[in-house]
């Protein structure tokens, strides 16, 4: 329990990706040895890892950089960003718009590396969308918990480019309304396909991230969305 | 005492067990829109489908829902439910509204099935009717080339029963005409009056002139769109809306408790519209505008059912469509609206002028 512990502390520091590491880039600088972190925890946390066994040799000194260098290397992988979303679901009636039934919302997403150039990336996403006609309308909010699997040729790159493996839970609270009337319930839906996705560097800690993806609705006969999703990203 | 992560994946466990199960069979529960007490009052909640085979493709004995894409194919409709407690929601409008057609035409189904006397169970009169189409939201355009909005129709066309409900339009009040349950109820009539007066006197329907028998299917239909909406067990409710064609189309001036009468003398131009009421005969011609003889013929029956009771009188209207269908009426070639109203028992038109119309 107490290396599960250490372990765990050691993830949210940011120290337990130099134990996967070594196949990485030369860019994929390890974030102690960034100078972005104040000298004083890197000493902390040299102590603790002096009596953890398990990354007690991995801990490098930083090397000197030019400012150049230094700001492609700052960008070690891990970020978090925040976006706006449209989800298409395919509806082959009523309309909407190329055949889809639009929803709107907001998404956010962390990115953490796992190994060599793969990124794990646990999203959260909500979205609303509305349908009506005259008296009667209907509205739907979804809640979109997912992760995704992404690859990226080069991660830290200005221009990022990625591909990967979606899947999400759709939870959707379902309302219908009627002149003066209204009543409500819940629906489940899982969705996995493809993505892809770009990030252009806009400032020393940020890019913009648009992001798309393809899904099969497994639990609603294989029901196709589209997705996409533009925003900003910052590197931690 | 199970541990939190035990907790999670027996709650998603359940639910994505009670995901999977929308390809269920009747009855269930839905929450869909279903007429209360008063005129265009409606509540939404819990209502049972019980003759659904399939949820997801929305099909049982009432026939399978479904979309007439513009390449004339008909094709399941993208349907979306999700459950909580044994009842099924609509998870969007497109599911919505075919939840609502088929429970509609299931409701009119089980009207006549279950009428204190002669009933009538259209499954055993038609055993095709699983196979009826119920289009939603149907592309068509009209003579102008016009895409068709706003209104709904049964065709029987070859052998098959068509039930369709056109996409809403502009209007601005009230609900869209497939989820109107009067209106749809009025649709289904048209389908019982079909196979058990028109397909029974057959070739001789031609006999007939055109619109006699076109009013008197649009006055039944109206009159077991309006039994539709009386829920029993309240004064109140037994008195139903006879207005609720209203609540669909607020410029129609078709409520049932309204007094209309025949104007025979009229010789202007008619309208031929739903509105036109007194206009029944176009001049020159010997057809009467279907809808508007069809109202004078509603509005009679609803006062007669008013003074014996909805119900009872419903059942002499379906004895009148039996008869009607075996000759006991007389011969096509003598049938009009005057024959027809003298060949129904417990029928009371007086002041409406259809005993003189010929």
């Amino acid at each position: 329990m107490r290396v599960l512990v250490l372990f765990l502390f050691a993830s949210l520091a940011g120290l337990s990706r130099s134990a996967l590491s070594e196949d990485t880039p030369a860019a994929y600088t390890p974030p102690l040895m960034s100078d972005s972190l104040p000298r004083v925890l890197s000493r902390i946390d040299k102590r603790r890892y002096r009596r953890n066994h398990l990354a007690q040799s991995r801990v490098a000194r930083a090397p000197r950089l030019r400012s150049r260098e230094r700001l492609v290397i700052h960008r070690s992988g891990r970020r978090w960003g925040a976006q706006f979303s449209v989800l298409g679901k395919r509806q082959n009636t009523n309309g909407g718009v190329l055949g889809m039934l639009p929803a709107f919302g907001v998404r956010g997403f962390m990115d953490f590396p796992i190994a060599g150039n793969f990124i794990l990336e646990p999203n959260i996403g909500l979205l609303v969308s509305s349908q009506g006609v005259a008296e009667l309308r209907t509205t739907q909010l979804r809640l979109t918990p997912g992760v995704d699997v992404i690859y990226s040729p080069n991660p830290v790159a200005r221009t990022r480019w990625q591909v990967g493996v979606t899947n999400k839970l759709d939870v959707i609270w379902s309302q219908i309304q009627a002149f003066s009337d209204s009543s409500s319930g819940l629906g489940l839906g899982y969705r996995v396909g493809p993505t892809t996705g770009i990030a252009i560097k806009t400032g020393r800690d940020s890019a913009f991230a648009l992001d798309v993806d393809c899904t099969f609705d497994v639990l609603n006969e294989g029901r196709l969305h589209f997705g996409l999703s533009a925003g900003i990203a910052f590197w931690l | 005492m199970l541990k939190w992560n035990r907790w999670i994946f027996a709650a998603l466990g359940t639910a994505l067990l009670s995901a999977c199960s929308t390809n269920v069979n009747g009855p269930i529960q839905v929450r869909l829109i279903q007429p209360a007490v008063g005129h265009c009052r409606y509540n939404i909640g819990p209502a049972t489908i019980q003759t659904l085979s399939s949820l997801s493709n929305m099909q049982g004995l009432m026939g399978r829902v479904g979309y007439y894409d513009r390449s004339q194919t008909f094709v399941k409709a993208d349907l979306q439910f999700g459950q909580v407690g044994g009842t099924f929601t609509p998870m969007d409008y497109g599911s919505l509204y075919a939840a609502s057609l088929y429970y509609y035409l299931e409701s009119g189904y089980l009207l006549f099935k279950n009428l204190p006397t002669s009933a009538v169970d259209m499954a055993q009169e038609v055993p095709s009717l699983s196979s009826s189409q119920i289009q939603m939201e149907a592309y068509d355009v009209n003579s102008d080339d016009e895409e068709v909005k706003d209104n709904a129709a049964y065709l029987y066309d070859e052998g098959n029963n068509i039930f369709i409900s056109y996409p809403a339009g502009d209007f601005i009040n009230g609900l869209p005409f497939g989820m109107n349950r009067g209106i749809m109820i009025h649709e289904y009539t048209h389908f019982v009056m079909r196979h058990l007066v028109r397909n029974k006197l057959g070739k001789q329907t031609k006999q007939i002139a055109y619109d006699t028998l076109g009013a008197l299917d649009e006055g039944i239909a109206d009159y077991f769109g309006f039994l539709s909406t009386i829920i029993p067990g309240t004064p109140e409710g037994e008195k139903g809306d006879p207005a609720y064609f209203l609540c669909t189309e607020d410029s129609l001036d078709r409520d049932l408790s309204v007094a209309k009468t025949v104007n025979v003398s009229r010789t202007s131009e008619c309208r031929n519209d739903l509105a036109d009421y007194d206009c029944l005969r176009i001049p020159g011609s010997k057809y009467f505008s279907v809808h508007s003889l069809g109202a004078v013929f509603a509005y009679a029956n609803w006062a007669q059912g008013e003074r014996v009771g909805h119900f009872q009188h419903a059942a002499t209207l379906v004895n009148l469509m039996r008869k009607l269908g075996n000759g006991t009426c007389g011969s096509a070639d003598n049938l009009t609206f005057q024959s027809i109203v003298s060949c129904h028992t417990g029928g009371n038109y007086s002041g409406t002028n259809l005993g003189s119309l010929n």
